[in-house]
């Protein structure tokens, strides 16, 4: 962007020149006396601008009025002037003897155009809080796909992966969570055109321009209903008139497992399983030899196996030019990201072109297409499928549980049941089942985009757009009788599926935009149009089941012993009104006010229609003649915004009550193939409209030392009302959605503030010839909290499907007064000793006024979990349940650093996230075997369990847990500072590129996820397994996020 | 300014279609809007019923009536917590077997309701309607039975739910058992009026007999016994049903349309419809399934109830095993083996029917309807028909209460698996007497106390609808 502004600049100080372009005789150095004056681009006199002769001692300044004069020797002078926050501009004398200049003021950030909503400014205009992303920060991180490298780069953005899965979500929050239950994704919006999926894997980081983030209601009310989560703005490369400029960037490297966990060895895990099992483990383990002899047992472990070291790499071609009113951009890209686990990963082949042409002087046309084809594959590590609910199915379990030490006769690596496993532990040898799944998602998008602006006059200018994007997702499944899915104890068998699921969105715009400077200084630009948009989806596909020749892999699908197809679709549509107004008076005063009234088919009529408006104010301070003399202070302006925005994301009908005959339904009569029968599938609720936000905002951009040090900050709050909450029916109702096995509709109802401030802090520390330093900081606090629930509900409680059986234990809680999504359950207490009991008849037996556990009191025996009894009546159960944990952080932040030595350039990124918890379920599982599974094997940090000899405190006894209650014990500080992008790099001088016959030539090494600080125990401190707004921070099988080096070259010719 | 103008019409023509526009449609689902219309769409939804009905007995019923009594234990050491609160009799309201069953009985309930509504405002041919209403009614009427045996009261909806605001103005409160029995027997006496005598040749579907049989039951359980007396008498005089010859047949894969049968729920596999009666009663050790297949040790029979038999009963061995044969070793492991199909080649999806109500159950009942109403003698002879089966001699018993015992000893080992033994226990008082003294001998510090007669209501449904708690 700045390259565009400094074009312009050029063009206006040309503009204000007398070129000349002269021989000069040889003459005898003559003292020539030159005069002329100084203006700036407001036509207005400047003052102390200094005049000097290039390479000699002569200078001079211009006076009050702009006027100078001076002596120069002849024509070959060049005269050079300079003056504080101007370009500075050579002029050679020749044979002029008046010179009349203007001077330019310097392009600084203030300058930088800020795309916003059916609009451009610049940050000096801007009036909402709009957050640009430094692109070439961004740029040095080697990642797939932008929102991988956003976390961090801008205040009040926070994104977090579930976990390190490629191709899996990233979570994207502005401002904290506006919503319950509901989507709080924000919008995109990608040349123009608004979108709900980002659909971020189709585009190549590498294509994109610059990427804006509205914040504030000021910002994001033009997108009204959509508006309320804040929107993302992003532009793609366009062409720039010129010659055609070929481009090749690539990378290539490797990803790995920074930290495999440590379990258990062959001894210790003989051990505990004497102490679990001791007839078992006798028979199995020990028939034939002693525990000890198990020391010099060679151990397995299979994340030696599972885990790879997986190469990754990147390219990227593309043409870019203009003439003649033609500029043009064709790029392609192939990406390759192995994932760590075996068997998985990203590609994506990616082709797009951009053409604009101006037709005559009022008409411009212009087009951009975008497709890609990408494909995932490999095991979902973390988020197993909704039925899979047994935490032995998900893959790390079956490889941390994985027995170290094989039995008498047993082949344990090429069998895929462990032998002594039971019925209900559905473990599998992990290796085996990865390799032999398939499962494979293609996405191929086609993106169109075209356009059509007509200028009735260079102030009228009306703008129709259209877009289309296609997502076509084909998703394969093939699981052989050697997986965890279709292996014989399945009632599936062997199966597999195929779906296509299509999505299609087409948007139409209509914008008038007037724009006019008047004199006196006022300013006016209005904007005013409407949009219509539709989207469907669709899932089409059949299943096979039982299949009887695996052999034939997916193509064998039709020979199934049943075979089960299905079919759906939906949609929805948009239309919508919408405006902006924006006055401006001497670059002092500015106000915006803007609306958006919009129409959706996702609620019943009566409650379709809802009008969104909001109105800011900016005020430049530091163009007041107050502070005209503060020579330090560059800029200060004060923003401020207040209006509604919404969110329409619910289901496409939930106004509506919906059935299904589903083909597992149904019920047989007299045992001939089943009946199907209906059920009913979504309760429907008429009086469903948007949940609307209420934002206010107060924002101070500052700018001192000529731009050098630059802070903004900002302070909000935003109250969401009529909340879109998904509540929990009673089941008396019987409303139980076949889908979830819960009863729950959808109400407006509840309300949500989150309030918060955000700084940004930019400075250029040093700024010499060959060296630079620059840095960006930036932190952001949000506090959330719930002003009332549903009717009579002081607290919302969320379940996490992770094993089921904890599924009636839920362990967030979001209190109405307090924040969303605290964690819930006992506060831990170490472990019971055995000055907890008195010894009667050899048994121990619990003292009397010491809590239980939650375990009958005779049960209990020293070296137990100990919990808090927080009602004082000496048992523990739900009631003693109490806050023990916050999902959401503190504050949030990056930190970059910026150094360019002599054609090298080193960019340090840190990012981190303070004071939210983690709730490790790792540990209830490895740390201390909740669920007393035999044969599964635990972390290497329950070996210090406690034992008669060893009074742990830490670790209770095995088989100490008996309960399937979360404690305080497996909840840790889920902060971090991680050391995200590193990247070093050398660009060669001219020299060296004529030779190479390239007009430009950067190589470089970069990592991503270099080093984390953290005190948490798991793999990976940011991670969210099942997320939802509600159930932040939850740890469990989480698929490791990968430590990529990479080596690469950027090269223009 | 013309095309300006023009452009500005145009969007005057987009206000006027945009409520069209927006109109759509789901068009892939059945709306509430168009369906419930034609005779099939009941059908259709009367299978629904069926379906839930019948997942009410896939698991948790054996929880709630088998494992909590002196008949089965668990007999795996990682059994989860809710099953161990089962095994001990100590549960608590965020069991999830007690939750499941809570929601699985509550969910058919509702689907009756909305069937039963739509039905009466429809214009369907008078007879299809009467049979429809009629199974359904059973069906409602044997799921509120069922809540308030387990419960002890029950929260009673008759209407369907339109919106929200219809739930929130719903009286979802627990009702006092008084009241929930009322509200069956009214069910099961329009179901008598509606459903005709019929051949009842499926044995998947409710017919007369099954609706005076259940009725009966309901009678006995709330003290009736004359009343429990006259329709059960009237269902022996309809003569449409009899003993099997064969004990064993009546659990066994084939056993569908038999004539014992008053109700067989449909298993069927290959379809995602089949039980898993072979894991839950058999225990997790290899051996004894098809394909070195484990069972899953949950509910397995208890030593006390495999030395309840007589010697010489024919139904000992139709109904548990104790040995098993890993690597060709005999190996002393109690199983079920009722319902149970030890070849299946995959044992979670068993094709083996579950009968719910069969006629050894209505003669018992009639049988203990007349020692109740003083008629020890003639009670006799029906309690030998059953002995009779299981080459058993006959009793001669003429005192009233050692009948009652009688009659109990003989439902524990007829009915054992079966899903009985908690409600016999309940209806005959015994239930504390009789674990209690199961868990002393077993060593155990286990007692049912009073309050734990009744189970504890799911903690998610109080937290959710603090009339429960009231």
């Amino acid at each position: 962007m700045k390259k565009i502004v400094f074009l312009i600049n050029c063009k206006l100080v040309l503009y204000g020149l007398f070129c000349n372009s002269l021989i000069y005789a040889q003459r005898a150095p003559v003292a020539v006396p030159i005069s002329g004056k100084v203006v700036n681009q407001q036509n207005s006199a400047l003052e102390g601008v200094s005049i000097s002769v290039k390479n000699r001692s002569v200078s001079t300044k211009t006076d009050a009025s702009g006027i100078f004069s001076l002596n120069v020797r002849g024509a070959e002078d060049v005269l050079v002037f300079t003056s504080l926050g101007y370009e500075s501009v050579e002029v050679q004398v020749g044979e002029k003897r008046a010179f009349n200049v203007m001077l330019t003021s310097k392009a600084t950030t203030l300058d930088d155009v800020v795309v916003i909503g059916y609009g451009e400014t610049t940050r000096r205009d801007v009036t909402g809080s709009v957050g640009s992303v430094n692109m070439k920060d961004l740029a040095q991180a080697p990642v797939k796909s932008f929102d991988e490298a956003l976390a961090g780069r801008i205040a009040g953005v926070t994104v977090t992966a579930n976990d390190g899965q490629p191709g899996s979500n990233t979570n994207i929050v502005i401002r904290g969570s506006g919503s319950i239950t509901q989507n709080t994704a924000p919008l995109y919006v990608v040349d123009g055109f608004p979108l709900e999926d980002a659909n971020s894997n189709s585009i190549n980081p590498g294509d994109i321009a610059s990427i804006e983030i509205l914040k504030d209601a000021s910002a994001t009310a033009i997108y009204g209903a959509r508006g309320a989560n804040g929107v993302i703005i992003i532009t793609t490369k366009k062409g720039v008139a010129g010659k055609p400029v070929v481009g090749y960037n690539a990378y290539a490297g490797f990803a790995e497992n920074p930290k495999p966990l440590e379990l258990m060895k062959a001894y210790e895990f003989v051990k505990y399983q004497y102490e679990l099992e001791p007839q078992f483990t006798t028979d199995y383990y020990l028939a034939t030899r002693t525990l000890e002899s198990y020391r010099d047992e060679p151990s397995l472990d299979l994340q030696d196996q599972i885990y790879k070291q997986a190469f990754v790499h990147n390219h990227e071609l593309s043409l870019r030019g203009g003439s003649n009113g033609t500029t043009y951009s064709l790029s392609g890209n192939l990406l390759k990201n192995n994932g760590l686990v075996t068997n998985s990963g990203f590609d994506r082949k990616q082709l797009r072109f951009q053409f604009d042409q101006q037709l005559g002087k009022k008409l411009k046309v212009g087009t951009i297409a975008n497709y890609s084809a990408n494909k995932t594959y490999g095991i979902i590590v973390g988020e197993p499928s909704m039925r899979i609910t047994y935490s032995g199915l998900s893959l790390l379990a079956s490889v941390w549980g994985f027995r170290p030490v094989k039995g008498l006769n047993e082949s344990l690596l090429e069998d895929l049941f462990d032998p002594t496993a039971p019925e209900n532990d559905f473990r599998v040898n992990p290796i085996l089942s990865t390799e032999n799944e398939l499962r494979e998602t293609f996405a191929n998008t086609l993106t169109l985009n075209g356009y059509g602006e007509y200028s009735f006059s260079p102030n009228l200018i009306f703008r129709s757009s259209a877009a289309y994007t296609n997502v076509m997702v084909r998703q394969d499944m093939f699981f052989n009788s050697l997986t965890a899915n279709g292996n014989i104890r399945r009632n599936e068998g062997v199966n597999g599926s195929i779906a296509f699921r299509p999505r299609t969105t087409w948007v139409n715009e209509n914008i008038l935009t007037y724009k006019k400077s008047f004199k006196q200084g006022h300013t006016l630009n209005a904007v005013g149009g409407y949009s219509l948009q539709q989207y469907d989806s669709g899932d089409y596909g059949f299943q096979g089941l039982n299949i009887l020749n695996e052999s034939l892999g997916i193509d064998g699908l039709d020979e199934a012993g049943t075979n089960v197809g299905f079919s759906s679709s939906s949609r929805w549509s948009l239309m919508s009104f919408l405006g902006r107004f924006n006055y401006g008076y001497k670059n002092k005063y500015r106000l915006t006010s803007s609306f958006r009234y919009d129409g959706s088919s996702k609620f019943a009529p009566g409650n379709r229609w809802a009008f969104f408006p909001s109105a800011a104010f900016a005020w430049t301070v530091s163009e007041e003649n107050f502070l005209r003399d503060v020579s330090f202070l560059h800029n200060a302006k004060i923003r401020m915004s207040y209006g509604l925005t919404g969110n329409n994301r619910v289901s496409d009908f939930p106004y509506i009550t919906q059935l299904s005959v589903p083909r597992f339904g149904g019920y047989s009569f007299n045992n001939a193939a089943p009946t199907r029968g209906a059920l009913l599938l979504q309760y429907g609720n008429p009086d469903l409209t948007w949940e609307t936000t209420e934002q206010s905002n107060i924002g101070l951009d500052l700018s001192f030392f000529e731009g050098k040090v630059e802070l903004v900050a900002d302070v909000y709050r935003r109250n969401t009302k009529d909340l879109l909450l998904d509540a929990s029916l009673p089941y008396a109702t019987g409303l139980t959605s076949s889908a979830t096995n819960l009863a729950t509709a959808y109400k407006n109802i509840g309300e949500l503030r989150n309030q918060g401030l955000e700084l940004t802090l930019n400075t250029i520390n040093v700024e010499r010839d060959r060296f630079k330093w620059s840095t960006n900081f930036n932190i952001s606090f949000n506090q959330n909290k719930i002003i009332a629930l549903n009717e009579n509900q002081n607290a919302l409680l969320s379940p996490v499907a992770f094993d089921t059986d904890f599924r009636n234990v839920f362990p967030y809680i979001s209190v109405v007064g307090g924040p969303l999504a605290q964690m819930y359950g006992l506060a831990w207490d170490g472990v019971y000793q055995y000055d907890d009991f008195d010894q009667v008849l050899g048994n121990y037996v619990l003292k009397d006024h010491i809590t239980t556990n939650g375990q009958p009191r005779a049960n209990i025996q020293p070296g137990d979990i100990k919990y808090k009894d927080i009602n004082g009546d000496l048992e523990v159960n739900e009631m003693d349940f109490t806050i023990i944990g916050r999902g959401l952080p503190i504050h949030t932040g990056g930190f970059t650093n910026r150094f360019d030595y002599n054609g090298f350039d080193l960019n340090i990124f840190f990012q981190w996230s303070y004071g939210n918890d983690i709730l490790n379920a790792n540990r209830l599982i490895f740390e201390g075997n909740a669920k007393r599974q035999r044969s599964l094997n635990q972390y290497a940090s329950y070996v210090d369990r406690w034992t008669p000899e060893n009074p742990s405190n830490e670790m209770f006894r095995t088989g100490g847990q008996r309960d399937t209650y979360y404690s305080s014990r497996i909840v840790e500080d889920g902060s971090f500072l991680r050391l995200k992008t590193v990247s070093l790099g050398y660009t060669f001088q001219d020299q060296v590129l004529s030779r190479l016959k390239v007009s430009s030539l950067r190589v470089y090494a970069a990592a991503q996820n270099l080093h984390t600080w953290t005190s948490y125990s798991g793999s990976n401190p940011e991670v969210s397994v099942r997320h939802s707004a509600l159930t932040p921070g939850f740890d469990f099988s989480a698929y490791p996020l990968a430590r990529t080096i990479t080596f690469g070259l950027t090269t223009t010719f | 300014m013309k095309k300006y103008m023009l452009s500005v019409a145009l969007s005057l023509l987009f206000l006027c279609s945009c409520n069209k526009f927006l109109e759509l449609s789901p068009a892939h689902q059945i709306s509430e809007n168009n369906f419930y219309k034609t005779t099939e769409d009941f059908e259709n939804a009367l299978v629904g019923v069926y379906a839930s009905f019948r997942d009410v007995f896939t698991r948790e019923i054996f929880y709630i009536a088998e494992l909590t009594t002196d008949n089965a234990e668990v007999s795996i050491s990682s059994s989860s917590v809710a099953e161990m609160e089962f095994d001990e009799m100590n549960l608590t309201p965020s069991n999830t077997i007690v939750q499941g069953f809570w929601t699985k009985v509550l969910f058919t309930i509702a689907r009756t309701n909305i069937l039963l509504q739509r039905l009466e405002n429809s214009d369907l041919n008078t007879e299809i309607k009467a049979r429809i209403a009629g199974e359904a009614r059973f069906i409602r009427a044997y799921s509120y039975f069922l809540m308030v045996q387990v419960f002890g009261r029950s929260p009673i909806t008759r209407e369907e739910f339109r919106s929200p605001e219809d739930i929130a103005k719903a009286d979802l409160s627990l009702k006092p058992a008084e009241e929930v029995y009322e509200e069956i027997v009214n069910d099961l006496i329009e179901a008598e009026q509606l459903l005709v005598d019929n051949g009842h040749t499926d044995k998947g579907k409710v017919a007369l007999g099954t609706v005076k049989a259940l009725l009966g039951k309901v009678y006995l359980t709330h003290n009736q016994h004359a009343d429990a007396l006259k329709v059960l008498k009237e269902l022996t005089e309809m003569d449409k049903y009899g003993l099997q010859p064969e004990y064993q047949t009546l659990f066994k894969p084939g056993n569908s349309n038999l004539d014992e049968s008053l109700f067989e729920l449909q298993f069927i596999s290959g379809f995602n419809q089949g039980n898993e009666y072979s894991v839950l009663f058999t225990p997790a050790s290899t051996g004894l399934l098809a394909n070195n297949q484990q069972g899953s040790g949950r509910i397995t029979p208890s030593l006390d109830l495999m030395e309840a038999y007589e010697a010489g009963d024919k139904r000992k061995t139709a109904s548990v095993g104790d040995t098993i044969r890993p690597n060709g070793v005999k190996e002393y492991s109690r199983h079920g083996l009722k319902f149970v199909d030890l070849t299946a080649e995959n044992p979670r999806d068993g094709a083996v029917n579950f009968t719910l109500i069969r006629y050894a159950d209505v003669l018992l009942m009639y049988a203990e309807a007349l020692n109740e109403t003083d008629n020890t003698g003639e009670a006799l002879k029906y309690l030998n028909r059953i002995r009779f089966r299981a080459d058993l001699e006959d009793l001669e018993i003429t005192d009233q209460e050692l009948m009652r015992n009688a009659i109990a000893q003989e439902r524990r080992i007829e009915f054992a698996f079966e899903g009985h033994r908690w409600f016999d226990l309940r209806r005959t008082g015994k239930t504390q007497q009789v674990i209690n003294a199961f868990f002393a001998g077993k060593g155990l510090n286990f007692t049912v106390e009073d309050d734990e007669l009744v189970f504890p209501i799911p903690r998610r449904e109080i937290d959710i609808n603090p009339e429960l708690g009231r």
